[in-house]
């Protein structure tokens, strides 16, 4: 990646390859968005103090959003692009929790909080591979919990964005994020 | 199990919450019945529900953020102590 403009039509490219069933090009996305990732936080991570995380999150989460929003003109609908870009954040940061496990075993993979209260407890933390693993067994039980899911977590929608996109009234977007939520937090605890 | 035991479930697990904890016991034994694995199944995630709080409610993608920048972090220490 050199500059900027480059990336941003070989990720254009990519998209559309991917959405058309080229698995391949997940890869090839994979490396370009966390080489942009990278790319910004370190050129963040040398203006801030270390631990002032939060700000640099803040700007990471912007600058994803802008990559992503110059490839929406070329989607069929908007809610083609944001089921895209949700599964294509899952498929990210799932792929990327499974390398860093692979690489540190265990102690790198991407952890996010079961209860922000107790955060620093490591037994607290849940690995997002097997937030994906029971994701992947709501599916089938179901579907449209899981989609909430995927726009919610993984996407970062609203409960107002994902019930535009699934054609539901945000009072069932609420009720189906509730049962889901109860539904994965035991299949997790069960599991760890 | 069949999608028609888990709309069951579904609902029943939502119109619980809407009660009391201490009529909840009252609504179940009128709903579930002698169906006590109905009623496992409800309980179970009560249960979890009560437990998940904030789980899962920040997107990943800021929790996934925040790792990176931790490992970044480490990376210019090291870079910096082997420069010197």
């Amino acid at each position: 990646m050199t500059t900027a403009s480059s990336s941003s039509q070989e990720v254009t490219q990519l998209l559309i390859d991917w959405s058309r069933g080229d698995q391949a090009a997940l890869e090839g996305l994979m490396t370009l968005v966390y080489e942009e990732l990278r790319r910004l936080a370190k050129r963040l991570m040398r203006r801030e103090r270390p631990g002032h995380t939060l700000q640099t999150t803040a700007l990471i989460n912007k600058a994803y959003q802008r990559l992503i929003e110059q490839q929406r003109v070329r989607w069929k609908s908007r809610a083609h692009f944001f089921a895209i870009a949700a599964q294509l954040m899952r498929r990210i940061l799932v792929e990327y929790a499974r390398t860093r496990s692979r690489a540190k075993r265990g102690g790198g993979a991407l952890r996010v909080s079961l209860n922000d209260a107790t955060l620093s407890s490591q037994e607290q933390s849940l690995d997002l591979i097997v937030l994906d693993d029971a994701l992947q067994r709501l599916a089938p039980l179901d579907p449209r919990k899981s989609r909430v899911v995927e726009l919610r977590f993984f996407g970062g929608l609203s409960i107002e964005e994902v019930a535009g996109e699934l054609n539901v009234t945000p009072m069932t977007v609420v009720r189906d994020w509730k049962t889901a939520k109860a539904w994965l937090h035991r299949e997790i605890i069960h599991e760890s | 199990m069949n999608p028609e035991r888990w709309q069951r479930i579904d609902e029943l697990f939502l119109a619980a919450l809407e009660y009391e904890a201490e009529e909840r016991a009252a609504f179940l034994d009128d709903a579930c019945g002698d169906d006590d694995s109905l009623r496992r199944e409800v309980e179970s995630l009560i249960a979890s529900h009560e437990q998940a709080n904030t789980f899962i409610e920040r997107p990943a993608f800021e929790a996934a953020a925040e790792g990176l920048c931790r490992s970044v972090q480490k990376e210019i220490a090291t870079q910096l102590t082997t420069r010197r």
